[in-house]
């Protein structure tokens, strides 16, 4: 099984802090991986290097075995949310992802594509600044998609989404990656990630604390229990 | 190409660009109106008529440099674009060249808008001749060429800084301010600053353009011209070694 996502021995300090602390796992191809941990224990900082926005302090993050940034047409292999901004507010949805779509080399057709899929379409020519924070996260989904790429990277997609769009999302990420793609998605809704993913990967203060399928890293219990377990010794 | 045709899509479809572009328009027209109760019978203050608006007009290309780069970091769209462009010396290059563009166009309409306004105006004088065309000529392509160094310096700028309102007040505040407190030591080196340079470049006039003055280095619109865009280069270079080597939030 191929690791399309490296993280090797990653550090990242700012000012002295450390956010990310030797942080080493692969991911899997073709499979979901549910990037677990507390708030402030390093996740989006991870990303962040993972995707060239951010200066590793010393190791490496790679994609497809190189840095983002020697990747030719990143979009188009990587698709990536990273938060509900990011879009120009007094533009409608379409603009925004044409500004993407012009930059990436995609073809604009592929735009009204994306938006049915997420199915915003309807909201295709209001300005953002009037999107609810669900439909920015749906806009962000859809940018992600424009390139149809291999890998997604996604950093809490689920925030703002009420329950039946968290119902949406699982099925749509399911459906992703029953389209063989491999999917890293960040979050802190543990009975939704059970649900969702197939592999976690839980680091906590910046560091690993453990990496396996749903099933191994559960045992009998529920994942948020053994996420609480491993991450504050079993407090609830 | 692609990252130009991209550049060029924000910058016409943002806010802030339809918002300068009225701006720019209602000031340039005001200026001309306020300058009609000089304007008298004689060619002279007919053509200033025409052509005052190009000494307050200048600055607007450094506006829009600064925003082009600066909305980005306000509104978190860096990120997207810099997923984009990993490469964040292509992006720098893009935004300059697209400001550059920009900025002589929106520098056009400037003086576009004050000789229609000038030519109503002086419908009204008794007796006033037309202008003259060269001075026509003299002022669009002066303004404009100054647009484009002007938009490339305000997205140095803007990429040295990030901060949209600190971009803005350090530029305006070396250009109106500063650059008198730091140029005072340099003696006649200081005439060759930005400041100085800029109302210099907008004066240009082809019929006195000389290949002899620029190389002797002589104080001409002509090197003003060539000059702004080095400051833009060299703020640029800068940003490229600071700030653009710095993490993207």
């Amino acid at each position: 099984m191929s690791h399309p996502v490296e993280f090797s021995h990653l550090v990242k300090k700012y000012k002295g802090v450390v956010a990310v602390d030797d942080l080493t796992f692969q991911i899997s191809s073709g499979r979901i991986t549910g990037f677990l941990g507390p708030n402030g224990a390093g996740k989006s900082t991870s990303l962040r290097c993972l995707l060239g926005l951010a200066k590793p302090t010393s190791g490496e993050a790679t994609i497809f075995g190189a840095p983002y940034e020697a990747l030719k047409n990143p979009l188009s292999r990587v698709g990536v949310v990273l938060d509900s901004r990011g879009f120009s507010p007094a533009l409608s949805a379409r603009n925004n992802l044409t500004v993407v779509a012009r930059a990436s080399g995609i073809p604009v057709s592929r735009i009204g594509e994306v938006l049915k899929q997420t199915e915003i379409d309807d909201a295709a020519h209001r300005a953002v600044k009037g999107f609810s924070l669900g439909m920015k996260q749906r806009l962000s989904l859809a940018g992600a998609l424009l390139g149809d790429p291999e890998v997604l990277i996604l950093d809490e997609p689920a925030n703002g989404l009420d329950p039946a769009g968290i119902q949406w999302l699982r099925e749509f990420l399911r459906g992703l990656a029953a389209e063989g793609r491999t999917i890293l998605v960040s979050s802190h809704q543990l009975a939704e990630m059970q649900n969702t993913v197939d592999d976690v990967v839980i680091i906590n203060k910046g560091k690993l604390v453990t990496q396996g399928s749903v099933a191994e890293v559960m045992g009998k219990g529920t994942l948020e229990e053994a996420f609480l377990a491993l991450t504050t010794g079993g407090r609830s | 190409m692609k990252l130009l045709r991209s550049e060029w899509v924000k910058l016409i479809t943002s806010q802030s660009s339809r918002l300068l572009l009225w701006t720019v328009m209602a000031v340039s027209i005001v200026l001309t109106i306020v300058s009609i109760p000089g304007a008298g019978p004689d060619q002279q203050t007919v053509n200033n008529l025409f052509t005052d608006t190009i000494y307050l007009s200048w600055i607007w290309a450094l506006v829009l440099g600064v925003l082009l780069v600066t909305n980005e970091f306000r509104h978190g769209t860096a990120v997207a674009t810099f997923l984009a462009t990993p490469k964040r010396g292509a992006v720098l290059v893009s935004k300059m060249v697209v400001a550059g563009i920009g900025g002589a166009l929106l520098h056009g309409v400037a003086i576009v808008m004050a000789f229609i306004t000038a030519t109503f105006a002086i419908g009204a004088i008794a007796d006033a001749p037309g202008p003259e065309i060269s001075v026509l000529i003299n002022a669009l392509s002066g303004l404009s060429l100054v647009g484009f160094g002007n938009g490339m310096l305000g997205v140095a700028v803007g990429m040295l800084i990030r901060n949209q309102l600190i971009s803005l007040a350090v530029l305006f505040g070396w250009l109106f301010l500063g650059e008198s407190i730091v140029g005072a030591p340099l003696g006649a080196l200081a005439a060759y600053l930005p400041a100085q340079l800029m109302p210099i470049a907008v004066s240009l006039d082809w019929g006195a353009v000389s290949v002899e003055a620029l190389l002797a280095f002589e104080r001409t619109p002509l090197l003003a011209l060539i000059l702004v865009p080095v400051y833009a280069l060299v703020v640029a270079v800068i940003a490229s070694f600071t700030t653009l080597r710095k993490d993207i939030d």
